[in-house]
């Protein structure tokens, strides 16, 4: 128990380092010092500025985001059954993307642009259960449904793509691959992340039982119909959130709840809190090196976490099997 | 002696097929019923459906004479456990964690499994041996030792009734006899009530004291070893002959 806690203090902490870091490099270099006065509200007012409005806003995106789509992940791994399933399995990405697009392309913006992301989603997780009928019961046939839908969003996207005059198509692919560009501070989606975390703990222990089937969960004594209609409904409007967030940001999801399980078990009760603060921390250093790596020049953060994930992810894979 | 489970004019089927028609069965304290019939006969279906996981055609079942549809879940996986044929795994647990997921029933929402919990576990590993392999993956073990931790499990889940589903798949006969003496004692000593189906009617002539027979057609046969077991009955089930034999003044029964 006590080597429990002392994981979530080194996850905290790390989570901590994580946007401290964020804070202090960004395109223009501030000393530690100089955050420190901000801090306490003594700095020159140019880099308080700078801290406050521009790094600050965009550190904690990055973490939400990174802390969404974790969690989001981590769930809709049980509710398929499936280690490869990720967040934007069922198409919620999808549905998002083409209706971003959409928007995009008829030149619409601001807000408008945020409502079609959600619109997108909804309509994605509509689509899902009209084509499968039940959500609980059967993962295969909600999983390969969904994958049939995402092809067939991804196949949309690609077509509004084609068809998109060239100055648009920038913007576009920044979305398709994950963009923190505009961020806000993320005070609703924090407490979306905050909320959709106190929700899906009350349900931890159960999913330790329904990823042995739901046969095996039931004779527990667990009601999994009702459980995966949670399950369902709260990875995907987390999933919906952090699309609306930061556009279609890939791998984390995927691989943060693997490597929770690598590094620390399988029980849901730390999984759960453990996939937001790792996939948070994860999202917020890669959002930092995709804004340091090449200045003045900026990477999409999306490809930036693959790229440093997909080491780490494989020498921890390497390690566990030696 | 009180019923612990009760079916009554219970009529099962799958699809169009009936597996079973106006069935009536007790199980009591102290009883270790054998449940024997071909493959596809229903044995697993009729297991299932006195756990509430496949819903009878006809007919009511009862827990300690209340209708088991009046539980609710936690209530009734209180007071009643199976074991599965076989297990699916899509992540890793270890062994105690897994043992352990046998006390949800019993938790509330948000409580975590206390020292009391972790006794009852361990003692049901230490019964079926496992007590070495507390911290070892579960997709590590081998075919047996996986049997004998979701027999573990079901033990640690602490039911007045056990509905065991060949539970002595994978085992060697060392363990076999192991495993099927202790749920004889633990239904002699403990008043509580087993049911399982088996392929070995030696084993169940050993270990029960009553057996229900399914027959391909959907008839059933019930009644104590030393009724039912004849070498008609057995050609008759299986449909292939049986020899009846003597040792040490015990019948045993030869395909």
């Amino acid at each position: 128990m006590t080597s429990r806690l002392n994981l979530f203090l080194i996850l905290g902490l790390v989570a901590l380092a994580s946007i401290a870091f964020s804070l202090l490099q960004g395109s223009d270099l501030i000393s530690s010092y100089q955050l420190l006065k901000t801090v306490l509200h003594q700095g020159d007012d140019l880099s308080a500025e700078i801290v406050l409005f521009i790094r600050l806003p965009h550190a904690l995106t990055a973490f939400v985001t990174g802390g969404l789509l974790a969690l989001a992940g981590a769930m809709m791994q049980v509710l398929v059954r499936n280690p490869l399933a990720d967040p934007y399995v069922l198409g919620i990405s999808g549905g998002a993307a083409v209706m971003t697009l959409l928007c995009m392309l008829l030149g619409i913006s601001g807000y408008w642009l945020t409502g079609g992301a959600w619109a997108g989603s909804l309509l994605a997780m509509l689509l899902v259960f009209l084509c499968t009928k039940k959500i609980a019961g059967q993962p295969q046939q909600l999983l390969l449904t969904g994958v049939a839908l995402a092809s067939g969003f991804s196949a949309l996207s690609s077509l509004i793509l084609s068809i998109s005059p060239d100055h648009t198509l920038r913007g576009m692919l920044f979305w398709l691959v994950g963009d923190l560009s505009e961020a806000h501070l993320p005070v609703l989606e924090g407490c979306v992340l905050l909320i959709g975390l106190m929700m899906s703990l009350s349900f931890a222990r159960e999913l330790n039982l329904l990823v042995r089937g739901e046969k095996a969960a039931k004779a527990l004594g667990v009601n999994t119909h009702r459980l995966q209609w949670k399950l369902y409904l709260l990875s995907s409007f987390l999933t919906a959130t952090a699309v609306t967030l930061a556009g279609c940001i890939g791998f984390v999801g995927l691989i943060v709840p693997h490597m929770f399980r690598l590094l620390f078990g399988y029980d849901h009760r730390f999984l759960l809190p453990g996939c937001v603060l790792m996939g948070g921390s994860l999202l917020t250093i890669a959002d930092m090196l995709s804004r340091r790596l090449f200045f003045p020049q900026q990477l999409p953060v999306g490809i930036v976490m693959v790229l440093i994930g997909i080491p780490i992810f494989i020498f921890l894979l390497q390690k566990k099997t030696a | 002696m009180k019923n612990l489970l009760a079916a009554k004019n219970i009529t099962l089927a799958i699809a169009d097929k009936i597996l079973c028609r106006d069935l009536n069965l007790e199980i009591r304290a102290g009883d270790v019923w054998g449940i024997l019939g071909p493959n596809g006969c229903g044995k697993t279906t009729l297991l299932h459906a006195l756990a509430r996981l496949h819903s009878v055609k006809q007919g009511d079942i009862f827990l300690h004479d209340k209708k088991i549809s009046a539980f609710s879940g936690k209530e009734l996986s209180r007071r009643l456990g199976i074991l599965f044929q076989d297990t699916q795994e899509s992540f890793s647990q270890t062994v105690q964690e897994y043992c352990l997921t046998g006390r949800h029933p019993h938790l509330s929402h948000f409580a975590w499994e206390n020292t009391d919990d972790k006794k009852i576990a361990a003692q049901a590993l230490k019964q079926m041996e496992l007590e070495n392999k507390l911290t070892q993956q579960i997709h590590t073990l081998s075919g047996g030792e996986r049997r004998r931790l979701s027999l573990a499990t079901v033990l640690t889940q602490t039911p007045s009734v056990y509905l065991l589903d060949e539970p002595t798949n994978h085992l060697d006969i060392y363990h076999q006899i192991k495993v099927l003496n202790y749920f004889k004692t633990l239904a002699e000593t403990q008043a509580i009530g087993v049911m399982m189906s088996l392929h070995d009617v030696n084993m169940a002539q050993r270990y029960c004291n009553k057996v229900l027979m399914l027959f391909d057609n959907g008839e059933t046969l019930q009644g104590t070893p030393l009724d039912v077991f004849t070498t008609e009955n057995f050609s008759r089930l299986y449909q292939h002959s049986f020899r009846k034999g003597i040792v040490e003044n015990i019948s045993c029964w030869l395909p």
